[in-house]
């Protein structure tokens, strides 16, 4: 095994510094050498704080020695996208009109993260204001595939996802509007969760829209996800959107070999895929079943609908947030972004109430539909492989040629936003030299049974273990 | 009430509301396509909806649903 303790688990990284065999001072400074090597690359960060991060170690070591454990991060360097506001910290949404915005507040997931002893070493890049599935920002500089610097890393939590893939960090936070987590997680080779809408506080996390943004933990396993949902998952007084219900012990669910007695639908989305990708994710439900799940045959209802009134909710809350700045200050907005924003001023707020009022209808008719009788559903990630940054550079693109392009990449995904249902991103294979992965779809608050299955297909499987090389 | 009549039109309402002026107006007619697309895709959803249902019923599902 190597010893350099960068290339741990989550997990094991937060296990070897609670029982003091290594130091968070050392964890640390692996993770910000690997940091600094890969950034020069990939611009996976938009600021590290090395200095403020060894600093914080030194403090979760002295802690330690005088037998103060903060929590089960204890002495972790972690990184998030830079998104999730700390009161008297720059958080600038990956925008140049957010670039210099101190944050009057910490974010209920920083808190929680806090608490349970993490530290941070920067922060991570990310689309502008969390609005595109590439990872392209003409801000602060694109951000790279972990597994090849000309392909896009995927959006808009594209520095967690790379960060996480190139071992510079432990863990990471992103948010996910219409596949923000899931898609960087499968085109970087890590694991990425959306949690049911409400399980995770959006509190003091910059909103993309309102509805139907999720806080989500990126992992180099279903894990490493489950142990960074534990923290920052519940209740929050300060979100009036987030859930009452319990939060169960995601750790305890994990650990089975066998899947014995879950029913997972392999859906029938008629979607014609790369071949490589359809052979990948063939193989993924196989995996699934020689580990003891069930197999069915599972008809999808047609994604479009479920997609594009998504997309009507998103458009309206989004050109809510930006039309004052889009008055004032339209030449800050890349093309790309202000494009997708500006359709959203011409709703009719009868049509946007309609997507609302649909969303609780449509989410019924899938559980009692889709979802009756199978405990998963299992999906492509992504139709195709990671686009060069080239092909997918749409800041002179129309609005047509955009939006299509988006839609392909997130066709998949983006539906279980509007759903609000938990899904995960598993990798599941590769095609010269680029991830490939499945996606997991579970009840409501239904977690534990996505991290169970995921777990156990990791345990089956090793392409979530490939790490990238510069 | 006495609304102003003169010189108003659905157009320039739009046009004027914040956010909008800074529109170049070659971007009109792709808007509308994606608009119409997507109030069209709302509107053919539309006649699944009961009266009484309402934005909450959503957070209501979910938790009723939840295992």
């Amino acid at each position: 095994m190597s010893d350099d303790l960068a290339l741990l688990d989550l997990a094991e990284a937060a296990g070897r510094v609670a029982s003091g065999a290594v130091t968070s001072v050392a964890l640390t400074e692996a993770c910000l050498e690997r940091a600094t090597a890969w950034q020069a690359s990939r611009n996976c960060f938009i600021r590290i704080d090395a200095e403020a991060a060894i600093s914080a170690a030194r403090q979760r070591d002295a802690e330690l020695q005088r037998g103060q454990r903060r929590g089960p991060l204890h002495g972790v360097p972690l990184a998030h996208k830079d998104m999730f506001y700390r009161a008297g910290k720059v958080s600038t949404g990956g925008s140049r009109i957010l670039r210099d915005q101190v944050a009057a507040t910490t974010s209920t997931v920083l808190r929680r993260l806090d608490a349970a002893g993490a530290i941070e070493i920067g922060v991570l890049n990310m689309s502008e204001f969390a609005a595109g599935p590439t990872g392209h920002n003409i801000h602060f500089g694109d951000c790279r595939n972990a597994f090849d610097a000309t392909r896009i890393p995927g959006g808009s939590s594209s520095g967690s996802a790379v960060a996480v893939a190139a071992r510079a960090v432990f863990g990471a936070l992103g948010s996910d509007t219409g596949a923000s987590v899931r898609l960087p997680a499968a085109y970087n080779g890590v694991t990425g969760l959306k949690p049911t809408y409400g399980r995770v506080s959006r509190h003091g996390a910059m909103p993309r829209s309102w509805s139907m943004d999720h806080v989500g933990p990126f992992g180099r396993t279903a894990r490493d996800c489950a142990l960074l949902l534990q923290v920052i998952a519940g209740h929050d007084p300060d979100d009036a959107t987030s859930s009452v219900q319990p939060v169960p012990d995601y750790l305890d669910a994990l650990g089975a070999e066998r899947l014995s007695g879950l029913t997972i639908g392999v859906g029938d989305h008629g979607v014609t895929l790369e071949p490589a990708v359809a052979a990948a994710i063939d193989e993924s439900a196989r995996a699934l079943e020689r580990i003891g799940a069930k197999l069915v045959r599972v008809a999808l209802p047609d994604l479009g609908p479920l997609f594009r009134v998504g997309e009507t909710i998103i458009k309206g809350e989004a050109a809510a947030l930006h039309r004052q700045w889009l008055e004032t200050r339209p030449q800050d907005y890349s093309n790309s972004v202000r494009l997708r924003i500006e359709g959203g001023l011409f709703l009719s707020a009868a049509d946007y109430i309609d997507a609302l009022r649909l969303r609780g209808v449509m989410t019924e008719k899938f559980l009692a539909g889709t979802m009756n009788g199978i405990d998963l559903l299992h999906l492509p990630a992504s139709p195709v492989l990671p686009p060069t940054l080239a092909e997918s550079d749409m800041e002179s693109a129309d609005s047509e040629t955009l939006l299509g392009l988006f839609s392909r990449l997130t066709m998949f995904m983006r539906p279980f936003n509007f759903l609000g249902l938990p899904a995960i991103s598993v990798p599941c294979g590769f095609s010269n030299g680029l991830p490939i992965a499945c996606q997991l779809v579970g009840h409501p608050f239904a977690e534990a049974t996505v991290l169970r299955t995921a777990d156990a297909y990791q345990r089956a499987t090793d392409h979530h273990r490939v790490v990238p090389t510069l | 009430m006495g609304a102003e009549k003169g010189g108003a039109s659905p157009a320039a309402s739009l046009m004027n509301a914040p956010g909008a002026s800074s529109i170049a107006p070659t971007r009109l007619a792709d808007i509308a396509i994606e608009v119409e697309r997507l109030s069209g895709v709302v509107r053919a959803q539309a006649p699944q909806l009961d009266f009484n249902d309402e934005p909450s019923g959503f957070a209501a599902t979910l938790g009723n649903k939840a295992r």
